[in-house]
């Protein structure tokens, strides 16, 4: 187990190092960074005035060495927008993202596990029917639309709803519904297949034997099971949400990193756009190994099947 | 790479080892496929978008592009029958934008940029993921450790947020859209052909092909890539519409396809101000995003049930 651990982790270096790079090397690729230091109209001189004042004339390599060391003490660098420092900026945007994220997971499990059991205990019945259209229809929704179509509905018709900001628990309702919408249907159909497949395994079928009722044996004994792999793809998901809140974000104008990053971009403000990239990848790294060790753990057959993916 | 192996000489015909007076293994997964509701009903759907954007300029007399400032913001045709607007007609039966461009003809060469991008993005993703999937799940060892590597990778990079910054940095032209995204979305074909290429490399027809002194190239895409073809099939559609609705999404975001050209994402983004007064410009390009992706759905479903009836 510990050497599993060891391994994973050692991979999960390896890959942020390369998502380093590669983040560094898009914003090399963006634009020449002196011209953009030395600002609009800025001639020939001062821009190499900036190149020299920033480091900019050194070799790529020694530039990646002190920027990734400034990374990893938590300097990402000033925005160029807004000339605070990088690290500020996003600390006061991420906390919306996060609580956001998190209502949109726990909405969509709430929903979609009862309907996946539902589904699994009579497949081929009008139950397992229709939570097989939730899913189908979810999946086929683009977010910024089904956001669009609520915002009409709750928020322009009823007036329910507030359409814009973070201020208030209310602002979250709407966002949160449309990512639960987005990762509703994975979790639906992993805990549906799960739980269908634990339901024919012998154990079940001996509980049944021995007279445990149905719905017993599907609490007590099948869904603690089914959940395994669920539990491990959840962590996958949240994730998703947290670099799918850019589309959500900017429909509902909530000040997020999802947001910060569209703002960004629309701006060219590098140094931001490189640390959400970042940021939101490290977190991706992280929700991964917490996944895969989530899996190994609650399930011992697999410790030893595990490659190094 | 081994690119060079795909020249080898003309292909022999599949049916050449076939045994007299059976099925053909393909004739039967049509007629299985044809028996699937799901496969029919999302099949059927795509025909019909895709007849739409084929025949898109017979519908409509009017050009996407041109602006009428006199006929803007009229309501589609259905809101005459209801009494609710006296300026809609037949003239455009779906209605004019905010720049009183015919939305019909809009939504109809919106159809083939969003087929379009989602064909060749995935042609892009295609190419790379089978190539990946193929070396790794064949040779193993070193040249699998290093396309895991690549695929851990990919999947740690958010996608959004990475096409969006990309299409920001190179600009939105079409060819940059459909790099990004072939670029970003070929993780899933990658870990489903390995996973099968690592099944079929165990088969007895592939070890002797290598005793009788076949290369590996030879044995690679004329031996396994054709037993991992279905698999593959099932995950290009999901790809596909994975791709159509990322292109929508970037467009919405003003960092996909430029104005002035129809996407339905971008005309979902110019539509945002009109949902207080004009809701149903918001309405139809979100309608057809949704159909054409749920008919994609649908059929890769179906595809999935019958032609992978061991997976899930």
């Amino acid at each position: 187990m510990l050497d599993y651990i060891l391994r994973r982790a050692f991979v999960a270096v390896l890959v942020m190092i390369s998502i380093s790079l590669f983040t560094f090397s898009l914003t090399q690729m963006a634009a020449d960074p002196a011209v953009v230091l030395a600002g609009e109209g800025a001639s020939t001189e001062d821009i190499e005035q900036a190149r020299q004042a920033f480091g900019l004339d050194r070799p790529l390599p020694v530039q990646y060495a002190a920027w990734a060391a400034d990374v990893l003490r938590g300097d990402f660098g000033t925005s160029f927008r807004m000339g605070q420092p990088v690290m500020d900026v996003i600390a006061a945007r991420l906390p919306t993202t996060l609580i956001l994220a998190a209502c949109g997971m726990v909405l969509a499990v709430l929903v979609a596990i009862p309907l996946g059991v539902v589904a699994a205990m009579r497949p081929g019945g009008w139950t397992d029917k229709l939570s097989l259209l939730i899913a189908v229809v979810g999946q086929a929704m683009p977010s910024f639309w089904l956001g669009l179509i609520l915002i009409r509905i709750f928020g322009v018709k009823l007036r329910l709803l507030p359409i814009s900001g973070a201020t208030t628990a209310l602002h979250f309702v709407m966002p949160s519904i449309v990512l639960a919408v987005f990762v509703l249907p994975v979790i639906m159909r992993l805990t549906r297949s799960g739980m269908i497949e634990v339901l024919g395994s012998d154990y079940i079928r001996a509980a049944r034997a021995r007279g445990l009722g149905g719905n017993r044996v599907v609490f007590k004994h099948a869904l603690r099971n089914a959940m395994v792999p669920v539990v491990a793809l959840s962590a996958v998901q949240l994730g998703m949400l947290l670099g799918g809140s850019v589309i959500v974000e900017t429909v509902f104008a909530m000040p997020g990193i999802g947001y910060l990053a569209w703002e960004s971009i629309s701006r060219a403000d590098l140094p931001v756009i490189q640390a959400i990239v970042l940021i939101v990848s490290a977190i991706y790294v992280g929700l991964g190994v917490v996944s895969d060790l989530l899996n190994a753990f609650l399930n011992p057959r697999l410790r030893g099947a595990i490659g190094t993916s | 790479m081994t690119l060079s192996d795909s020249s080898s000489p003309a292909m022999a015909p599949a049916s050449a080892e076939r045994p007299p007076k059976t099925v053909s293994p393909m004739a039967e997964q049509m007629r299985r496929l044809r028996g699937n509701r799901n496969a029919m009903i999302g099949g059927g759907l795509l025909c019909l978008v895709l007849a739409l954007a084929l025949i898109g300029p017979l519908l409509t007399p009017h050009d996407p592009y041109v602006q009428n400032l006199t006929a803007r913001r009229i309501p589609p045709v259905w809101f005459d029958w209801l009494g609710w607007s006296d300026k809609s007609s037949w003239t455009h039966p779906l209605g004019t934008d905010g720049l009183g461009r015919d939305y019909l003809a809009r939504l109809l060469y919106g159809a083939r940029i969003s087929i379009l991008i989602g064909l060749t993005a995935t042609l892009v993703s295609g190419v790379i993921g089978t190539v990946l999937g193929l070396l790794g799940g064949y040779f193993g060892g070193r040249v699998d450790m290093v396309i895991s590597f690549l695929i851990t990778m990919r999947l740690s990079l958010p996608i959004s947020l990475v096409a969006l910054s990309v299409v920001a940095i190179f600009g939105g032209a079409l060819i940059n859209v459909v790099l990004v995204l072939g670029l970003l979305l070929w993780d899933r074909v990658a870990v489903v052909v390995r996973a099968a290429t690592q099944q079929v490399r165990e088969l007895d027809y592939v070890s002797s092909a290598w005793a009788v002194g076949f290369g590996h190239g030879y044995i690679l895409f004329r031996e396994v890539l054709p037993n991992v073809i279905n698999p593959l099939l099932v995950v290009l559609t999901i790809e596909m519409s994975h791709a159509i609705l990322l292109e929508a999404g970037l467009s919405f975001l003003g960092m996909g396809v430029q104005a002035p050209m129809p996407s339905w994402g971008l005309m979902l983004s110019e539509a945002k101000s009109e949902i207080f007064f004009n809701a149903w410009m918001v309405t139809l390009p979100g309608l057809a995003i949704f159909s054409l992706v749920l008919s994609i759905n649908l059929l890769g479903d179906g595809l999935r049930d019958v032609l992978t009836p061991e997976g899930r």
